[in-house]
């Protein structure tokens, strides 16, 4: 349903995202996961056809996104981050209008159907601009379900709502997903883990993890791996660096790699660069493996701490 | 098509919901009233001078000039202000589509506008022996109709160009008293080809013998010709955004 290869974005000279790839299937909700500034926004905005990419392509419903971008945005319903919405039609009119635009036969009956979705049934009437924060959210989110659309991308869907309206909202979503695709995208790990079968963690605009929120649950609580590479004699290190405090086991791969677990949360890697060389042997690589997750994490909780 | 339909519909009552398109129509209506009133006055004081059609038509695109660019420059700009562009842009409409729209139901809402202004020339029908001139009432208003296809179809490729209400708003007044004014200029200051291009060119020349009572069909084609090349205009500035965007 959406498959993305090689997707790079350029604003003037910054590269806000580079060679992303990822696909989301149907029946799939796909969770993006990741910091301010780190993509998500832009690389959902080539995917609803508003801008092209530098290079690289992008499917979704089965049409290019730029040789095709009627055919796509006929197919997916979009919910922008900033959830423009004209201020001065009422919430009913609106969605007519959207339903209008979109092709939609029984639009009444579709117009509130999506209400009844959203709870705003009682809603109809109110001249957008009167809408609080979060109503606003969930007539953009009607307005993305009027179409039935194949594909949903929506970019933040339950910032600024209640608790309550959160975990409808949430409940909605899963049920949609269902069916049809959806691509999200939020700061809130606990959100991607509730909502997505699969999480896309992007990073400095390019896709640093891509795994089920199980598994990167499984990573983050086990704490860090280390891959480390010695030119010769990796069996003599075994019990030097069992040793090293915050070392949680040690394991000999092939062509004298070593695979070392460490404790969440401790930096160990001047101390095994003291060992190896203390025991004459020449390192020539050492490389964090599960670590950087939880640094990406941190940077997370950190930004949604300060926003709710 | 359908779409256009959809967007000029939209656009069209949008203008109901906003006080500036009442101020804008008052204004007007006000201008001309004003003007009508005086030459009822002084009609009735020089029974020799007869109040004409034309005095007010000029009048009336004179006030244009300055009330198009408040009814045109929320357009485009507005959306991008608001942020709403990008549901256009991600809806399956084409980008000459959402231009053609916004263009068509500003034009069919100035038309409204401008239809209210037909009570003078009615009241005036029966003040004057022996009544209005028909044909130059239809030529007076076809004037006023292709002037304002034209300078509208300006006024939304200018309001795609900026973010910024005031900005647009400048810039459009300042493009239409170019286009207006001065396009003919060197024709009345000179001769030779300069001249003969710049008297092609004017659409106020061509605006005055049509409310003169000719149509010329080279001007008919101009204006028609103009605004479609607005529009064309417009269309790459918007798409042009998504590159910029
Ligand atoms: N219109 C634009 N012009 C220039 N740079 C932009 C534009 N939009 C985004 N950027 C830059 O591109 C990068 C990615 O931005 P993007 O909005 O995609 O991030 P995001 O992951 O959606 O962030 P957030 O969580 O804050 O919504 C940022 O560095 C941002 O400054
Ligand atoms: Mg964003």
């Amino acid at each position: 349903m959406i498959q993305v290869q090689g997707l790079t974005k350029d604003y003037g000279a910054r590269r806000a995202i580079e060679d992303i790839n990822f696909h989301a299937d149907k029946g799939e909700v796909v969770g993006f996961l990741g910091p301010n500034g780190a993509g998500k926004t832009t690389t959902m905005r080539i995917l609803t056809g508003y801008m092209p990419a530098t290079a690289g392509t992008a499917r979704v419903a089965g049409y290019d996104v730029m040789e095709e971008s009627l055919e796509v945005r006929r197919r997916v319903g979009y919910l922008p981050e900033s959830v423009p919405l004209y201020n001065d039609m009422t919430v009913l009119d609106y969605l007519l209008f959207m339903a209008d635009l979109h092709e939609v036969t029984e639009r009444y009956e579709r117009a509130e159907a999506v209400l009844e979705q959203v709870q705003l049934v009682d809603r109809a009437e109110t001249l957008i601009q009167n809408l609080s924060k979060g109503m606003r959210q969930r007539v953009g989110l009607a307005q993305a379900l009027l179409h039935e659309p194949e594909v949903l991308i929506l970019d933040e869907p339950t910032i600024g709502l209640d608790p309550a309206q959160i975990r409808e909202v949430r409940a909605l979503i899963k049920e949609i997903g269902k069916e049809r695709t959806v691509l999200l995208s939020t700061h809130i790990l606990a959100e991607a883990q509730q909502m997505c079968n699969r999480v896309l963690i992007i990073n400095n605009g390019r896709i640093v993890v891509e795994d089920t929120p199980a598994n990167l649950e499984a990573a983050l609580t086990s704490g860090g791996r280390l891959t480390l590479r010695v030119k010769a004699k990796a069996k003599s290190l075994l019990p030097v660096l069992k040793d090293i405090k915050g070392v949680t086991g040690v394991e000999l791969g092939a062509d004298n790699e070593l695979v070392v677990t460490t404790k969440a949360g401790s930096e160990v890697r001047p101390e095994i660069a003291r060992a190896v060389v203390a025991q004459n042997c020449d390192l020539l690589e050492l490389r964090q493996a599960g670590m950087s997750l939880e640094d990406i994490f941190l940077q997370l909780t950190a930004s949604e701490g300060g926003e709710e | 098509m359908r779409n256009v339909w959809i967007l000029a519909r939209k656009e069209y009552n949008s203008y109901f919901n906003s006080p500036v398109a009442y101020a804008m129509a008052a204004a007007l209506l006000f201008a001309i009233g004003v003007l009508f009133a005086g030459d009822v006055l002084w009609a009735g004081l020089y029974p020799e001078f007869v109040p004409s059609l034309d005095r007010m038509i000029q009048i009336a695109v004179a006030m244009m000039i300055f009330i198009l660019p408040a009814l045109t420059m929320r357009l485009i700009a507005d959306e991008s202000r608001q942020g709403t562009i990008e549901l256009l842009l991600t809806a399956p409409v084409n980008d000459a589509a959402v231009v053609v729209g916004k263009w068509l139901g500003a034009v069919l809402f100035t038309l409204t506008v401008l239809a209210t202004t037909l009570i003078y020339p009615v009241m005036l029908n029966g003040m004057v022996q022996p009544g209005l001139d028909r044909g130059l009432l239809f030529t007076g208003y076809l004037a006023l109709t292709l002037f304002t296809m034209v300078f509208t179809a300006l006024g939304v490729a200018i309001s795609a160009l900026f973010d910024n209400l005031v900005a647009t708003f400048i810039a459009t007044i300042a493009a239409f008293v170019m286009l207006w004014y001065f396009i003919g200029l060197p024709a009345s200051l000179s001769s030779g080809l300069l001249a003969d291009v710049s008297r092609y060119m004017s659409f106020i020349r061509y605006f005055e013998s049509m409310i003169g009572g000719a149509v010329e069909l080279t001007g008919l084609v101009y204006y028609l010709s103009a605004t479609a090349f607005f529009l064309i205009f417009a269309t790459v500035v918007l798409q042009s955004r998504r590159w910029r965007a």
